[in-house]
Order: C-alpha cells, then structure tokens, then sequence
C-alpha cells in the first residue's frame, strides 16, 4: 500500500483524507484485507505498474481475479440496507460546496474521531484552523417540504453528541443547536439533552436558519429567527454542520423492485402493524433504517425480530 | 481456597502484533526483551496473530513443549478474543481460568499511536499485571446447566402476546401469565392503530383468541407472579392464580408488564371539570362516536418533561395526531387546537393533520395553558400573543408511567430499574435488548414508553433471544462466583442475608456445625456477601485477595 502511486479521495473518511488504489476500506474493517481499486488503479487504466504484486512478499496481489455472480438458494431474505444521507448541495440558502465551513455531520463525525484524517481535532476545511463556535443546523433536506418531508429521527440526538464531543476535545469550544423541534423521544434522551446544555454549555436555539452567509475569514454568518424572542438575528461562526436528511439506501428502490417488496413514496419497505418484519413478500423480511428512520436499540430490535420471523419460517417449527 | 493444584508456576507470555496494530506503536522487541528479564519462568514469544488458526497452534505447542501452566495472550480484548484464546490453550491442557488476556490493542496501541517508547513502558505494566492475574488464578471450570425447554412471558399485553406467540411458532411451551381477567392490555382500551388507522381493539381481541387457542401456550389470567426462583436455564415462577399458587418451571423469563397511564388529577381541571378528559379516555370516546362536542382543545406535555418527570413518553404525540385526523374523517366541521411544547411524533402524519385544518399553538412550560370555564387561554409563543379558545372538550395528552408492581417483580427477576420505574439495561445503545440476568429479556414498555409496532418488534427480539437460549439444551457460565471457606466460616448467615439471588444457604458442616454454602448456579458473583462477611470466609473465585494484591503489586512496580 505504501508503494502504491495512485492518491485518490477516501471514500470512508468522506474524501477529507486520502488513501492509494490499494487499500483496507477503513482500520477496522471486516475482513481486513487490501482491495485494488479498479477505477482508480494505475496498471487497470495503462497496462503498467503492478507495484504492489512486486512488493508483496505473499504474493496475494493477484490482478487477474473477476468478479462473479453466486447463487444462493435460501428459505429467507432478511433486508437491512439501511441508509443513504442526502447531498445537501441543493439547498443553496446553506451554501454547502460554495462556503468551505460549512460541512455535513458525517464530514463533523470524521473529524472528531481520534482515528479520523485530523487525529481527532476539529479543524476546519478553509484553513486547518481549530474551529471554537460551531453551528449545528437541524433539519436540512428533512421536515422540508420541498426535499424529505419526513423526519429523520436520529439527527437531534447526534448533534446533541457530537456537540457534546466537541467541548470534550477543546474546552473552549461552543455549540449551537439550531432546531425545529428537539425530538429527544428515546429512551433517557431528554436527559442526555440536559445534559449538554447544563454540562457543556450547548445553546439551543428553537428556529429553522434562512441562510448561511460567506463571512470574513471564510466564517459562515448564520441568519435565522429566533421563535422564542421573535427575533431575526445573526451568528458568526467558525464552522457549520448540516444534519442532513437521511434517505434510503441509494439502491433500496431497484432491489426492491428486483425482489418485488412494496416501498412508501420515499423509497422504504412497507411493512404493516401486524407484522412489523413482514414486507408483503412472504419469505422476505426487513428491518432498520431501510423501513424508515430510527435509531440504533430500535434497529437491533427489529433486527432480532426479522431473524425471529425469518428462523421461525426457515426452521419450519410447527 | 477450593482445590488449586500445585503448579508448575511457568508462565507463557504470547505477545501478538496483531497485523501492524500493535507492532506498530508499541516496540515488541524492547517489550519482549523487558519481560524476558521477569525470571525463568517466564517465556515470551511474539506471532502476527495469536488469534489464526497458525496462531492458535503454536501457542499449543509452546504450551506443551515447555509445560506452561498460565498463559498471558497480550492482543487485543477478553471480550473479543477471551474464549478463543482460553479454550486454545485449555487444548493443551491450561485451565480457562489461568488464561489471561491483555488488552495491548485498545487500552494501548490505539490510544497513543505516536508515542512508541512511553507506549512500551505501558504496555510492559500491563503484561506484569496479567502476569500477576493468572499465575495467582484458581483452577476453575465452567458452572454448566441443563436448560429446561420452555419460557414464561409475564404480561399479556401486545408485547407479551407477540412474545408467546413468537416462540410458540418456534416450538416453545410457554406459561403467558396476566393479571387481568382478560388479555390485549392497554390496547383494548385505544380506538385506532397507528399507521394503518385499523381497529385496535379488534386487533388486540383477535391476537389474544389466536394466543389462547394456540396449545402451546397456558394463558392464565387474573394470575400474578409472586416470586421467582433460580437461575438462566432453571427458573421456578410462583404463579398465584385466585389464592392458589403452583411452581411454574422454565428455561427462561420475558418481562412485558407494559406501563400505566398518567392519571393528572388536578392538572388542568382534570377531576373536576368534566369536560376534561385524557387522551387514553378520549379513545373510548371516538369508539363510542364523538358526540356533538365540536371545539376540542388538545394539551401535549400534561406531567412529562417536567423535574419529577424528565422524560418524552415518546408515543403521545404520534396518538395525538392519530386522534386529530380520526376525528376530522367523521367529523369535518370540528374544530381542533392542540398545544404543544415541540412536537415529537417522529413517525407521525403531522402534515396530514395540518393540512386537515388542525392548529398547533406552541406553549412555554413556564407559563402552561390555563382551563378556565369558558375557554383555554394560554400564551402563544410563536405569535408571542394571549389567546383564548373556547371549547366541549379538554384532552391531556399523559405520559405512559412505570408500574408500581414492575419494581416489584423486577428486584424478584434481578433486573435493575432506573429511577423512574423502568427497566434498566446494561447499556441502552451498546447492548440494546439483552439484560443483565442471563435468562431474562424485556418486551415493551416496562422498558420505555414504546409504540404497537416497537413493542412487536422488541417482543419478536426478546422471543428470538429465548430461543436462542433454549436450543442450547445446556448452557456453560463463567465461574465468577463466590465460595466459604468452610474452617472460616462460623454459620452466622450474614451472607444469606444479604444476597439478592438466594445463593448462599445454611447448612449442617461437619460435628454438626452451621456452614453457609453458595450455589453455584444461582450466585452472579457481584461480591456482596464478601463486604458483610464478619470472618472474611468468602473469597470471589476469579478475583482471590491475593491475586489481587499482586495485580496491584505489579501495578505500583516502577
């Protein structure tokens, strides 16, 4: 991998790092093993390099190997192809892609985590500086009648985290929250919320932002109205984080069509109150964000539900 | 001490590279050379992986050729690698409990990628106190248990229904226990479900008829649970049905207790005006047919998100706008407002509501609606305005409440509750769905106020874990208990006292002498009988005091 010529975005720190045609999908991933990268690769574009099957001493770079087809003959299909997250570039009143400080909550995830391209510190696209006041802007592309009109159920407490994680790693930093409503429905999530803003200093501000303005030094200038006092007001900051909409997974609607599932008009698996892991293929069941948003105790709830109906048919137990 | 053999006291310690993982931020050969200087009985060695299949063999082999007897594998963690690794080296002949693992991985490598030589000098601590750890461990083996083949679900509810029903479907007896004379909970008592607006009742009747004449399920009504004995695999459930009781036997335990819902006497005229009613009674009145009541103003928030209280009961809002459109269909010309403090119906058909003529004013807790005789006043946030709305009817929107009597039964079940009532797991996002006895799981909302469909979908999950444990015929735990050193012990059941499992009991020792004796099988090793213990006779089998003294031995070592 060290060897290998080729840089190119990578994928999973949301192209804010760079990794080689050659290369682990991330750290910990499963299985860890080095994957070629076939669009990007120097030797599969010209017919020259191969660099890394000189370098490896195994021998376990093998360029010659094709992907194939397998079928497989089961008595279920369990569906869990969770979600996608919405490009927020055509909401053009946030600027996302024309402001460089105005970034997603992915893009914010990777930042903060210790094995993330910055080690962990929160520094901001434009300039590498150490970003301090940080925007959070709720609901972009969700509960927005022109984008998703649904909620995405999971963004309120993430921002609420990843806030939380901001102060942890720099005690000067300071959080805004901007929102609709705080929807902190889970399970002791309402504390959580109270906690942040007793413990670490997060400002909540109930109000949708118009606009996010280009200010000096790059600084986005958030303009909203505050529905409490009524009034319009305006914050600079160093850095925007957009909770983006999340969407289905982006093939969920043609494998759904492969597989004849019915999905609502956004794209998710219908499932009905009887059978909450039923989709109305018998045999096939679903669960997860890929039947509608929710979060990670729920999703391992239905996970275990649609493994119980899907074990319980395979199994045959009558 | 019970009956630890003389050892060889050879010590193997197995460092692992894991890849590049550790070998990378942690110099392996310093390490190496450090821990060699321990003493002759120490071996180290170091491999890629530990873990592989190549791995696994020549920590056998190492075992066999220089007759270790305590094997300290410095990689990554027990909960990952734990049993790999103790029952490779058990192969060649190391108890599992002499098998220790060190978490050079995570606790090191990863924590401080870019400070090799302070990172050795950590990681060289750490082995010294797996070092300390298993050459001082007790041989131990497994606690093993038959499992007995069938389940009781407590409460016959939704979630307590799909629960039976789910693991009757897989073959499993099951005892479904309810306190009510009659099955379905508190969905007999809704109008509409939510999101197929399908009759609940019906629902609710037609789930209970299949569950009772399903043969594989003993539905006993009007029954409860007085006490519950035993441990994962072997339960005995007291079930008291009209004063008589009978000793159910079960492999396994489902909680569904459900939840009670919040009655606001005094709140808002609730109890003396009677044009208030809540939002679980205004749901009989939509079975009934709304009568000629009209102006309906609506109160989200009636005693939750408050100090006593600070909590979203989670299903309000969506029933709310259920209620609101429900009306609406039958009845255009109603005029509904409903107040709210945000709006959490995170599932919901919010815009459907507003688009059918419902208004939603927004009030601030501090200065909450008032219900006076001819009208609701409140102050309208978002218009920053007093208004007053004239109405029939008042409905509170009440939070979904623990039962008093889950407490109860969960301290019996010794499931931990959190402070408001509800049943506690070990951690909400990084072991959702499993609970800390062995062989008890929780559906519904005796856990957290929960919708139809989540309630199903946890029941399903709790079903599919019963099962899961019940196929195992036996089931092996880990020896983390207690034991009395019977010469110690003077028979004064401070510890029968004080367990919360109903391990240690009294018992004629020798010339006739009172001994307390800890069941295996029931004791979760957590240590209270050791903290009461007058003679100090009770030693944790995977942590004895001495063994502990040389872990920080090792520990304060510069």
């Amino acid at each position: 991998m060290a060897k290998c010529p080729t840089k190119v975005a990578d994928s999973f720190n949301v192209g804010l790092g760079e990794r080689k045609a050659i290369y682990l999908y991330f750290d910990q991933g499963i299985p860890s093993v080095m994957t070629i990268d076939e669009d990007n690769c120097r030797y599969f574009a010209t017919g020259k390099c191969k660099v890394c099957e000189k370098m490896c001493k195994k021998g376990a770079v093998d360029f010659e190997q094709k992907d194939h087809r397998v079928s497989l003959d089961v008595g279920a299909i369990i569906l869990a192809t969770g979600l996608s997250v919405m490009d927020p570039t055509p909401l053009t009143q946030y600027g996302y892609g024309r402001i460089p400080n105005v970034i997603t909550g992915l893009e914010y995830e990777r930042l903060i985590n210790a094995t993330g391209p910055t080690g962990g510190h929160l520094l901001r696209p434009s300039d590498g500086e150490l970003a301090h006041r940080v925007g959070f802007v709720q609901c972009a592309g969700s509960r927005d009648l022109n984008h998703c009109d649904y909620c995405s159920s999971v963004c309120c407490m993430y921002s609420i985290k990843d806030a939380m994680l901001g102060r942890e790693h720099d005690p000067e930093s300071v959080s805004h929250i901007f929102h609709t409503d705080l929807r902190n429905v889970g399970k002791w999530f309402q504390r959580y919320q109270i906690r942040g803003e007793e413990e670490y200093g997060i400002k909540f501000v109930r109000g949708r932002i118009a606009e996010i303005q280009h200010g000096p030094a790059d600084n986005p200038v958030l303009w909203y109205e505050d529905t409490r006092t009524r009034e319009v007001a305006s914050l600079e900051v160093d850095l925007v984080v957009l909770a983006t909409a999340a969407l289905p997974s982006l093939d969920a609607k043609e494998l759904a069509g492969t597989l004849g599932v019915k999905v609502d008009r956004y794209g998710f698996v219908l499932t009905d109150d009887a059978t909450p892991s039923s989709t109305n293929v018998k045999g096939i069941y679903a669960c997860g964000f890929c039947k509608g948003p929710c979060d990670i105790p729920e999703s391992v709830a239905q996970a275990s539900a649609a493994a119980s109906s899907a074990s319980t048919r395979v199994l045959g137990n009558k | 001490m019970s009956g630890s053999e003389p050892t060889t006291g050879k010590v193997g310690i197995f460092l692992c590279e894991c890849g590049g993982e550790i070998a990378g931020p942690i110099d392996l050969d310093r390490l190496s050379r450090d821990l060699s200087a321990l003493g002759p009985d120490v071996s180290v060695q170091t491999t890629p992986y530990w873990c592989s299949v190549l791995g696994r063999r020549r920590l056998r082999a190492a075992i066999e050729k220089e007759g270790l007897d305590a094997v300290v594998v410095a990689g990554c963690s027990e909960r990952t690698h734990g049993t790999t690794m103790a029952e490779a080296a058990a192969q060649a002949g190391v108890n599992r409990n002499r098998t220790v693992l060190v978490n050079l991985l995570e606790h090191c490598a990863m924590v401080h990628p870019r400070k090799k030589t302070a990172a050795t000098s950590k990681a060289a601590r750490m082995v010294r106190i797996g070092v300390a750890k298993a050459m001082e461990a007790i041989p131990l083996e497994p606690v093993t248990t038959e499992v007995h083949g069938s389940a009781v679900v407590i409460g016959g509810g939704v979630a307590g229904l799909s629960a039976a029903r789910a693991l009757a479907a897989r073959g499993i007896p099951v005892v479904l226990v309810e306190r009510e004379p009659e099955l379905g909970g508190i969905l007999r008592d809704v109008n509409l479900l939510f999101p197929s607006y399908g009759d609940a009742a019906r629902f609710a009747a037609e789930m209970s008829d299949r569950t009772v004449a399903d043969e594989r399920i003993d539905v006993r009504t009007s029954s409860t649970v007085v006490d519950v004995a035993g441990h994962a695999g072997e339960y005995v459930v007291t079930v008291e049905t009209g004063g008589v009781t009978e000793d159910v036997r079960a492999g396994s335990i489902v909680l569904a207790t459900g939840a009670d819902v919040f009655v606001p006497l005094g709140l808002f005229g609730y109890g003396s005006n009677e044009k208030v009613v809540t939002q679980i009674e205004f749901e009989s009145v939509l079975r009934e047919g709304l009568d000629d009541a009209r102006r309906i103003v609506m109160i989200q928030c009636v005693g939750s998100r408050i100090a006593e209280r600070p909590y979203c009961s989670r299903v309000c809002c969506t029933a709310t706008v259920k209620n609101t459109i429900t009306v609406l269909e039958s009845v255009p010309d109603a005029e509904i407002t409903v107040l709210t403090r945000g709006f959490a119906e995170y599932v919901g058909d919010l815009d459907r509501a507003r688009e059918s003529g419902v208004a939603f004013l927004r009030y601030d807790p501090e200065r909450p609606p008032r219900v006076e005789d001819d009208a609701v006043r409140v102050f309208d946030v978002i218009s920053s305005e007093e208004v007053a709305i004239p109405y029939d009817l008042v409905v509170l929107a009440t939070p979904l409440v623990a039962r008093a009597d889950t407490a109860e039964l969960a301290r019996k079940l010794g499931l931990p509750v959190d402070d408001q009532g509800f049943v506690a797991e070990p951690h909400t996002k990084l072991r959702p769905s499993t609970y800390a006895p062995h062989g008890v799981f929780v559906a519904g909302s005796a856990h957290w106020p929960a919708t139809v469909t989540e309630c199903q979908s946890q029941a399903f999950s709790a079903a599919s874990r019963v099962a899961e444990l019940l196929g195992r015929g036996t089931i092996e735990r880990e020896p983390m208990i207690a034991a009395v050193d019977e010469l110690t012990c003077r028979g004064c059941g401070e510890c029968v006292e004080a367990c919360a499992h109903d391990a240690p009991r009294l018992v004629e020792g020798e010339d006739g002498i009172k001994i307390s004796r800890i069941d295996a099988l029931r004791c979760v090793g957590c240590g209270v009988c050791i903290r009461v213990c007058p003679s100090s006779a009770i030693t944790l089998q995977q942590f004895t005091p001495r063994q502990l003294l040389d872990i920080i031995g090792a520990a304060a070592e510069a």
